[in-house]
């Protein structure tokens, strides 16, 4: 495993290797090189690894801010938020009150939930939101519907399937978001993306 | 476990807990982790106890436990004593309390002594007993001796056995014995011959020394520098379930400390496999401002430490 290492005085936290390929290749896109990226693996891990985390003597000497994001999953992102906002004060930190908008202590840290700070979903369906067309949606749902008639199966995040049923279309190894990310797949442009890269920039 | 980058000060955390519950021998501070030591009344020594060698300044270590149902403190201070003599006239003094309720405070010994002299003073008794390791092995003669102590144990070899059986599964028994001048412990390991422990590789020798004297001494508190010596790292989490089963079974607390990651991530392993998860990695690191700081990590932090690659060591 590669190890952790702190280079710069912005850190953006992110939830597995997946957010970890797509948000590198993102900043990229928008040329934000003073951020390095990691990955906290999973949001249960999120408390052990902030504290540790955040008691480097590396973060100590340059981080000025950091930034969390992670997936609403099934809930609103109200409940996302509150959990790591408690991680946040259990490394001693002052926690922001609301989200995506960033403290003005010293490191200034700010959360956003994904899809859109709002309501329930994940990276994928920013994702997939930023591509697809009426005639893809209905491609795609034809696509589950004669499987799941077929009885070949129905999967239980929708989400996820149809953005891999996206990808199977495209020129990609892997029909992962990330590696989507990297090969330009996604519509930066759209709007879809607007409030995700405007918290970025705040970093 | 003690961690961190060189010369941030692990051993002389060992140090400080070694100078907290030493009241029976005091005077063997010096050399009891730093064999390079060689003078035991070395004036600069004792001198660098103090904070940037300011001898006006007293030294003091305590630990304690005040909660709703225990209220006890061990304190040691070390000072100069008789400010208004000359530098070569003063005594240093090392006192040991114990305070208790109702700031209620006993005294557990003194201990005065000049570098270059001789100490005077008494100690020993209210403190719990304590065994040290540094980084260099006893003498054979001294581990069979430990062995020794520990065989008049009910079943005190047989313990031993099972426990370095871990080490070497080809292990039968193991003996004390006198075949010249000085004892030595042999090993049964099915041969028609018994074979010195002297002949295993250093990993053997170096835990027979641990759990020989730590058992022989009936030790509550073990220091040990640099733990993962000579041991390879496929068998840090098997050696950790031994320490805790030893700690466990004599009521011992381990205070240990190292340079590897992987000796870090065998006891949580080992730990983690236990009903009771007994173990705290506290890693002492050095900040841009030249101070000194300790981060105390839980198993939550090790946990995430390990599964997101973030160094512990």
């Amino acid at each position: 495993m590669e190890e952790v290492k702190i280079t710069k005085g912005k850190q953006l936290l992110v939830e597995g290797r997946t957010p970890l390929i797509f948000f590198k290749a993102l900043l990229n896109h928008l040329d934000l090189q003073d951020i390095d990226v990691q990955n906290f693996k999973s949001n249960v891990e999120l408390r052990g690894f902030l504290q540790a985390f955040a008691n480097r003597v590396e973060f100590k000497d340059i981080v000025e801010a950091y930034g969390i994001i992670r997936d609403a999953e099934k809930h609103p992102a109200a409940a996302a938020f509150s959990s790591i906002c408690s991680s946040i004060r259990t490394a001693g930190h002052q926690a922001p009150e609301h989200i995506a908008a960033f403290t003005s202590f010293n490191p200034r840290i700010g959360v956003y939930i994904l899809p859109n700070c709002l309501d329930a979903g994940m990276l994928e369906t920013l994702c997939l939101e930023s591509v697809i067309t009426t005639n893809m949606r209905g491609c795609i749902e034809a696509y589950f519907n004669c499987a799941d008639s077929a009885g070949i199966g129905t999967p239980t995040n929708q989400t996820k399937a149809h953005t891999r049923a996206f990808l199977a279309t495209q020129e990609i190894d892997e029909a992962q978001v990330g590696r989507a990310a990297q090969k330009g797949l996604w519509n930066w442009e759209h709007r879809a993306f607007e409030s995700l890269k405007a918290f970025l920039r705040a970093l | 476990m003690i961690a961190g980058c060189n010369d941030v000060g692990k051993t002389a955390v060992l140090e400080a807990i070694y100078l907290l519950f030493s009241s029976s021998k005091a005077y063997e501070f010096p050399t009891v982790f730093r064999p390079s030591v060689h003078d035991q009344q070395s004036s600069d020594f004792w001198f660098w106890l103090f904070p940037e060698k300011d001898i006006t300044k007293t030294v003091q270590i305590e630990i304690g436990n005040i909660t709703e149902s225990e209220n006890w403190e061990f304190r040691t201070s070390l000072k100069l004593d008789s400010p208004t003599r000359s530098l070569d006239q003063r005594d240093f003094v090392i006192s040991y309390d114990k305070a208790g309720p109702n700031s209620t405070t006993q005294n557990l010994g003194q201990w005065t002594g000049r570098p270059g002299g001789n100490w005077s003073g008494v100690g020993g008794s209210n403190h719990p007993s304590m065994i040290c390791f540094s980084t260099n092995d006893l003498s054979p003669e001294n581990v069979a001796g430990a062995y020794n102590e520990v065989a008049k144990f009910k079943d005190g070899e047989d313990k031993m056995e099972s426990r370095m059986r871990h080490l070497e599964s080809r292990l039968r028994r193991l003996r004390y014995l006198r075949m010249g001048k000085i004892p030595e412990v042999y090993a049964d390991l099915g041969f028609e011959q018994l074979v010195p422990v002297t002949q295993f590789g250093s990993a053997f020798y170096r835990l027979l020394t641990i759990f020989s004297g730590a058992l022989a001494n009936q030790a509550k508190i073990l220091l040990i520098d640099e733990i993962e010596n000579s041991l390879h790292y496929s068998t840090f989490a098997d050696v950790w379930l031994e320490f805790a089963k030893i700690a466990e079974e004599e009521d011992m607390q381990i205070f240990a400390t190292t340079h590897s990651e992987e000796c870090i991530k065998g006891a949580h392993q080992a730990m983690s496999q236990r009903k009771s998860y007994d173990l705290t990695v506290h890693r002492v690191q050095r900040l841009k401002d030249g101070k000194t700081e300790v981060i105390s990590h839980n198993r939550e932090m090790l946990t995430a430490s390990f599964d997101t690659g973030l160094a512990v060591r």
